[in-house]
C-alpha cells in the first residue's frame, strides 16, 4: 500500500471495525422497536461495505473479499431475506474478528507467509459457511412502488434498501407519511435534525429526499386576502431547500401531524394493503407566492476544504510534545529556585518581586497546557468495553454459559496507550471469570442461582487513577486448592500457614494454573502472571477480593497518565529517591523491634500478613546521613500487582510530581531496582526506583523453605 | 477559472484517494463533502463543473443527490459521477436513470478514474497533467 490511501486506511478501516463490533453489541441487546433493528443492520452494512471499498482500493484483496462476504450477509439480514438469529449473530461476530486480523495483518508488511496462509484457509472455510447460510434465503420482490400509491418524485430516488424498508412498513401494518418542509439554506441542517428528532420519536424514518426550495408561506395574517394561486411547483426560492421525509408509523394522521409542526406538509403515502378504511390524503396545497431573489450573494467557498473538524495525531508526537512539557515542568522549577534567591537578596521591591510575579502566571498556562496535552492523549473505555462485550459474548457461546454482562463507567476516560495496554489483560480477567469463576449451569442451579452468570466490568476515576474492576457472582477463588497447587508446584511451604491474602498472591505465580484440565478457553499458555506484569508495566496495582459462593473481584488500579507522576520522595542515608505514588499503598512509622528475621530474611507483621521488608540504604549502598541515626525509621508499603514490600527509610520528604527519564545504557542493568532518573527542581538528579524490579527481587531472596 | 469539482463521499481513505488523483489532473478547485447534508450545504454557494459522488451515504443517499442536482434550477447541467461498488448494482442503474452522467465502479484504477473525469470534463486533459 502506497500513496494517499494507505495514511488514512489503517485508522479508519480500525474505526470501521469498532463501529462493526459496537453495532453487534448493540443489536444483540434484546427489546428493540424493529427500526432500531433496521437501523443497526443497516449500519453494519454500512460498515462492511465502505471497508470491502477501502480495501478493494488498497488492493488488500483478502480484506477485501471477507467484507464482501459479511456485506452480503448483512444485505440479507438488512433486506429481511434472513433474520437475525443467534448462530447468524455468530457468524457475523467471527467475520470481523477475522477481518480485524487481516487488517492487523495488512498493517505488518512483514507478516509470515504461514499466517497469511492461514488467515488464507480460515477466509475460504469462513466464505463456505456464509455461503451455506444464504443459499437457503430468497429474494422478495413486490410490486412496483407505483402500484402502491408512491410518486415518482419520491420513488425514483429511493434506494433498494430504502423500497425494502418502506415496504417493509407497510407489510408491518403502518401506514407511509410523506413530510414536506422547506427551510432557509443558512439553518436548514440544524432546522432538519430537529424535524427528524420529532419525526423519529413517532416511527421510522425511511428517507430524506431533498427537493428544490420553495418560497416561505406568508406569516400568518400578512396576506390574508391572496387567493390560491398556481401550482406550487412553479414557484422556486434559491435561498431556500425542501426535503421530503418518508416516515412509517403506526400513529395517526393527526399525531404525525402535530410532530411535523405547523410549517410542514403531511401526505399520506400508503397505507397497509389489509387496512380497510382508506381516508383520501391530504396534500395541502402550498400557499402560492413568487419566487424571491436569492438572499445570498458573492458567497465564497475555499477551495479543497473539508467540513469535519477534527484532526487526528499520531500518538508519539502527543508522546513527544508531554516530554518537551515536561522539561519546561522542570525550568520553571529552576526559575523559580533563581526567583527565591534573588528575592532573599533584594527583597520583593523589585525585579525579584516582578520575576516571581511573572513566574505565577507562567506556572498556571504551563499547568493548564499540560493538562491540556494529557486530555488530548485520553480516550473513554467505552470502545475497549465494547470489544470486551463482544469478546465475551463469543466466549460465552463457546463455553456453553449463560453470561449477563454489565458494565458502568465507561466513559471514564484513560491514557490512550494504556486503553491497548490493558485490552489482554481485561480479556484475559474476563475468560479467567468465565471459564474459573463462573460455575457451570447445574452448578449454579444446585446453588440457587440465576442460570445466567453475571460479569460485571466497572471503571471509575479515583484522584489521579482509574480503577477498573471485572467482578463475577461465581463460586469464589478455592483458596485450599490453590495452596494445594502451590504446594504441588513447590511455591508454598507444606508446614507453614498461609493468610488469604498470600494464597491468592500464588495465583500470580509464573506457572501457576488453577484448572486442572486446560481448558480451550483460558489456556491459552497465559497465566495471571502476564496479567500481573502487564499492569505493574504502567505502575498499576492488582487486587483481589473473593468470597466463597459469592463471587471474585479483580480490582486494577492504574495512574491515569504515564508521563509526568506523582512520587514520593524518600531519604535514605544521604541519598534521596523518588517512588511512583501509584505504587504506595500507606507508609508507617516502625521500630527495630518490629522486625523479625525468617529465614535469613527481614520482615514484620502487618494486619496478620508478613510484609517482607528491603532497607533502601543497604541495598544501594547510600553513604551515611550526617543527621544523627535514630531507632525510628518509616516503612513504604510499595506493591505492584499483587505482592507487597515494605521498603525501610530514613525520612519521608514529600510528594512532587516528576518526569522520568531513562538512564543512560551504560548504567542499565548496574543498579537493579531503578526505572529512571528524574531531575528535581534544585538541578539534583533523584533516582526513580522501580518497583515491580524491587519486588521481583525480594521474592527471589524470601523463597519460601520447601 | 479553475475547475471545481464537489466530491461527496463518507470514507476518509477513499475521499483522499480520489481528491489526490483529482489533483494530479491540475489546478482543481476541490471542495470534500463527507455526506449529504454537507453536499446540500455546499452547492448553493458556488458553481461546480463537476459532481462526483458515492451512493451508499448515510441519511441522504447519492441518489437523492442525483435527483436533487438533476432538479436544481442552477447546477441541473452539471456532470454527476457515481462511484460505488459492484454490490449496488441496481441502485447505480437507478442513478443513471436519475440522470447521472457516468458510472466509476470500486474497486478501481486511479487512471480509470482520471480518464472519466477527463471525458466529463473535457477542458481538462490528462496529457497536461503532470502524472
Amino acid at each position: 500500500m502506497s500513496g494517499p490511501l494507505s495514511e488514512e486506511f489503517l485508522p479508519e478501516a480500525e474505526e470501521l471495525l469498532e463501529q462493526m463490533d459496537a453495532g453487534l453489541v448493540t443489536l444483540e441487546q434484546a427489546g428493540q422497536a424493529p427500526e432500531r433493528v433496521a437501523d443497526r443492520l443497516n449500519a453494519l452494512f454500512r460498515s462492511a461495505h465502505s471497508l470491502k471499498g477501502m480495501a478493494g482500493m488498497a488492493g488488500l484483496v483478502e480484506i477485501s473479499h471477507l467484507s464482501h462476504e459479511i456485506e452480503e450477509l448483512m444485505d440479507h439480514l438488512r433486506m429481511g431475506r434472513l433474520s437475525p438469529q443467534p448462530h447468524i449473530m455468530a457468524l457475523i461476530s467471527d467475520g470481523i474478528a477475522l477481518l480485524r486480523r487481516g487488517v492487523v495483518a495488512a498493517a505488518k508488511p512483514g507478516a509470515s507467509d504461514a499466517d497469511d496462509t492461514a488467515l488464507g484457509e480460515e477466509t475460504a472455510d469462513y466464505s463456505n459457511r456464509i455461503k451455506q447460510t444464504m443459499s437457503a434465503s430468497a429474494g422478495s420482490a413486490g410490486p412496483p412502488l407505483d402500484s402502491l400509491g408512491i410518486p415518482a418524485r419520491l420513488s425514483t430516488a429511493l434506494t433498494t434498501y430504502e423500497e425494502h424498508r418502506l415496504r417493509e412498513n407497510l407489510r408491518m401494518g403502518r401506514t407511509v407519511y410523506a413530510v414536506r418542509a422547506d427551510f432557509s439554506l443558512e439553518d436548514f441542517d440544524r432546522q432538519l435534525g430537529l424535524l427528524t428528532g420529532r419525526l423519529q420519536a413517532l416511527g421510522e424514518l425511511i428517507a430524506t429526499v431533498p427537493q428544490i426550495g420553495e418560497p416561505a408561506p406568508p406569516a400568518d395574517g400578512t396576506q390574508p386576502d391572496q387567493p390560491p394561486g398556481p401550482s406550487s411547483e412553479q414557484s422556486i426560492d434559491p435561498g431556500r431547500i425542501g426535503f421530503e421525509l418518508i416516515i412509517g408509523s403506526a400513529r395517526s394522521e393527526r399525531e404525525i401531524a402535530d410532530g411535523a409542526g405547523a410549517t410542514a406538509r403531511l401526505t399520506v403515502l400508503g397505507r397497509p394493503p389489509a387496512s380497510a378504511t382508506t381516508t383520501p390524503s391530504t396534500p395541502s396545497d402550498a400557499t402560492p407566492h413568487a419566487a424571491r431573489p436569492a438572499p445570498h450573494a458573492g458567497e465564497t467557498v475555499t477551495s479543497v476544504r473539508s467540513l469535519t473538524d477534527t484532526v487526528r495525531v499520531e500518538i508519539h508526537q502527543l508522546d513527544h510534545l508531554l516530554n518537551v512539557m515536561g522539561e519546561l515542568v522542570l525550568q520553571k522549577a529552576v526559575l523559580y529556585q533563581l526567583a527565591r534567591e534573588l528575592l532573599d537578596r533584594e527583597g520583593s521591591a523589585g525585579l525579584a518581586g516582578s520575576l516571581v510575579k511573572s513566574l505565577h502566571t507562567v506556572e498556571n498556562r504551563l499547568t493548564e497546557l499540560q493538562e491540556g496535552l494529557v486530555e488530548a492523549r485520553m480516550v473513554p473505555l467505552s470502545q475497549l468495553f465494547d470489544r470486551l462485550t463482544r469478546a465475551a459474548r463469543k466466549l460465552s457461546r463457546e463455553l456453553g454459559k449463560a453470561v449477563d454482562l454489565r458494565m458502568s463507567g465507561e466513559e471514564t476516560r484513560l491514557d490512550k496507550t494504556m486503553v491497548e495496554a490493558i485490552a489482554d489483560p481485561l480479556l484475559h480477567l474476563i475468560r479467567n471469570a468465565m471459564d474459573h469463576g463462573l460455575e457451570s449451569p447445574q452448578g449454579r442451579q444446585t446453588a440457587g442461582k440465576p442460570e445466567a452468570g453475571q460479569i460485571t466490568l466497572r471503571a471509575r476515576p479515583q484522584g489521579t487513577s482509574v480503577v477498573i474492576e471485572v467482578s463475577d457472582d461465581g463460586q469464589g477463588i478455592n483458596l485450599p486448592r490453590v495452596r494445594e497447587i502451590a504446594v504441588d508446584k513447590g511455591l508454598a511451604d507444606p508446614n507453614k500457614a498461609y493468610t488469604d491474602d498470600a494464597i491468592i498472591e500464588f495465583l500470580f505465580q509464573p506457572g501457576f494454573s488453577t484448572s486442572e484440565q486446560v481448558s480451550e478457553v483460558s489456556g491459552r499458555g497465559v497465566g495471571l502472571d502476564v496479567v500481573a506484569r502487564n499492569i505493574a508495566a504502567f505502575n498499576g496495582l492488582v487486587d483481589v477480593t473473593t468470597t466463597p459462593g459469592v463471587g471474585t473481584t479483580f480490582s486494577i488500579t492504574l495512574p491515569i497518565t504515564l508521563v509526568i507522576i506523582r512520587a514520593l520522595l524518600v531519604r535514605a542515608g544521604a541519598e534521596l529517591f523518588a517512588i511512583p505514588l501509584s505504587n504506595v499503598t500507606e507508609t508507617l512509622l516502625g521500630r527495630e523491634s518490629d522486625i523479625r528475621t525468617v529465614e535469613g530474611a527481614e520482615v514484620m507483621e502487618l494486619r496478620g500478613r508478613t510484609l517482607p521488608l528491603l532497607r533502601l540504604r543497604e541495598h544501594f549502598a547510600c553513604a551515611a546521613s550526617s543527621q544523627a541515626h535514630t531507632d525510628d525509621f518509616y516503612i513504604v508499603v510499595v506493591g505492584s500487582a499483587e505482592s507487597r514490600l515494605g521498603l525501610v527509610v530514613d525520612e519521608i520528604e514529600g510528594q512532587q510530581e516528576i518526569v522520568i527519564k531513562t538512564i543512560g545504557e551504560l548504567l542499565q542493568g548496574v543498579i537493579s531496582g531503578v526505572a529512571g532518573a528524574a531531575e528535581l527542581g534544585n538541578r539534583r538528579m533523584i533516582l526513580v526506583l522501580d518497583i515491580p524490579a524491587l519486588l521481583d527481587e525480594a521474592s527471589n531472596r524470601v523463597v519460601p523453605a520447601g | 477559472m479553475a475547475v471545481s469539482v464537489l466530491v461527496v463521499e463518507d470514507s476518509r481513505a477513499m475521499r483522499a484517494l480520489v481528491v489526490s488523483t483529482l489533483q494530479s489532473l491540475g489546478d482543481l478547485r476541490i471542495v470534500e463533502v463527507d455526506n449529504g447534508f454537507h453536499a446540500l450545504k455546499a452547492l448553493p454557494g458556488s458553481r461546480f463543473d463537476l459532481i462526483i459522488t458515492d451512493i451508499n451515504l448515510p441519511e441522504i443517499t447519492g441518489l437523492e443527490i442525483v435527483r436533487f442536482v438533476r432538479q436544481h434550477p442552477v447546477h441541473n447541467r452539471v456532470p454527476i459521477l457515481i462511484i460505488s461498488t459492484q454490490r449496488s448494482e441496481a441502485d447505480v442503474r437507478r442513478g443513471m436513470q436519475l440522470g447521472a452522467s457516468a458510472y466509476l465502479g470500486k474497486p478501481f484504477e486511479p487512471e480509470q478514474l482520471k480518464t472519466t473525469v477527463c471525458q466529463l470534463l473535457p477542458s481538462l486533459s490528462p496529457a497536461s497533467s503532470p502524472s
